[in-house]
């Protein structure tokens, strides 16, 4: 059998090819039910607060119940992949939304006051942004999803009036983007 | 040491290394690594069976939800034929290896 140092270089990045795809499939698995249990609540929240615009109490409420969920897709993916595996350890994950909690509630005082279309708008760029960090070492399918809430929230911000619309817009829209893109994730 | 001709050819090569990039023992199912790969069911079946028959890969085949359904997994021997493999290779680019 004859190998040349082009073969096996050839073979070799074949080889990084490899990994790097199944590093991919496995960050989009992991990912997949975040995004389609923040979609629901997004869709949720904003289309109660477009029927009833005095219904600003579902946010909180559509937020702590979302955040008990999490924990447990947390836990139950952390079960899965088992003791002594090399995915990161469950700390970093939390460490993460911790600090993004951290900085967008500064934001939020720094910036005060602010109105509810521009929070909105806050959450939509901000979330759109770490996906599309986070594509970029992960895989490009993360890429498009938050370039595409991101173009969405902005198109919501300077296209409609803060009314039933907005909201609707957004429920709707960016949450049902987030779950198209988890179920999507999925369908690899 | 010298390259191991099962494991070098092209469709094999990235059978093995999917299957060593997954966690210790995980398996992958078939129409999830024909996907990956981008291979025809016939293609990636022949070269499964390649790599089964030379102790590298562990097949298991069983029944979800009444389908049938196939798993491939990586034995401990096809890891460190692959180890060796790649250790080959990597000798042969920096000189430490004669080319075969």
């Amino acid at each position: 059998m004859s190998i040349s140092k082009d073969d096996a270089a050839q073979a070799l990045s074949e080889i990084d090819q490899a990994r790097g795809r199944v590093r991919s499939l496995a960050a989009y698995a992991q990912a997949a039910p975040y995004l389609v249990l923040w979609g629901i609540a997004w869709l949720v929240a904003d289309t109660a607060i477009a029927l009833s615009p005095r219904a600003f109490w579902v946010w909180p409420a559509v937020i702590a119940v979302a955040t008990l969920v999490n924990v447990g897709i947390a836990v139950a993916q952390a079960r899965e992949v088992g003791a002594g595996q090399t995915r990161s350890p469950h700390w970093k994950a939390l460490a993460t939304a911790l600090i993004c909690v951290v900085f967008l509630a500064s934001l939020f005082l720094v910036l005060s006051p602010l109105g509810g279309k521009q929070i909105h708008s806050v959450f939509g760029l901000f979330f759109g942004s770490v996906y599309v960090v986070m594509g970029l070492w992960l895989g490009w399918r993360l890429v498009a999803l938050g370039l595409a809430l991101a173009g969405l929230t902005l198109v919501a911000y300077y296209a409609l009036p803060m009314g039933g619309g907005y909201p609707l817009f957004m429920g709707v829209v960016a949450g049902g983007a987030l779950i198209v893109g988890g179920l999507w994730l999925r369908k690899i | 040491m010298g390259p191991d001709e099962i494991i070098h050819q092209s469709v094999r090569l990235k059978i093995m290394a999917t299957l060593n990039a997954l966690p210790r023992a995980e398996k992958l199912e078939f129409t999830r690594l024909r996907a990956i790969l981008k291979a025809t069911d016939g293609n990636l079946g022949a070269h499964i069976a390649t790599l089964e028959a030379a102790g590298y890969l562990a097949v298991e085949k069983d029944f979800v939800d009444k389908k049938p359904r196939t798993r491939v997994a990586m034995t401990a021997a096809g890891r460190r034929a692959f180890e060796a493999h790649v250790a080959y290779l990597r000798a042969l680019i920096d000189g430490g290896a004669a080319e075969a």
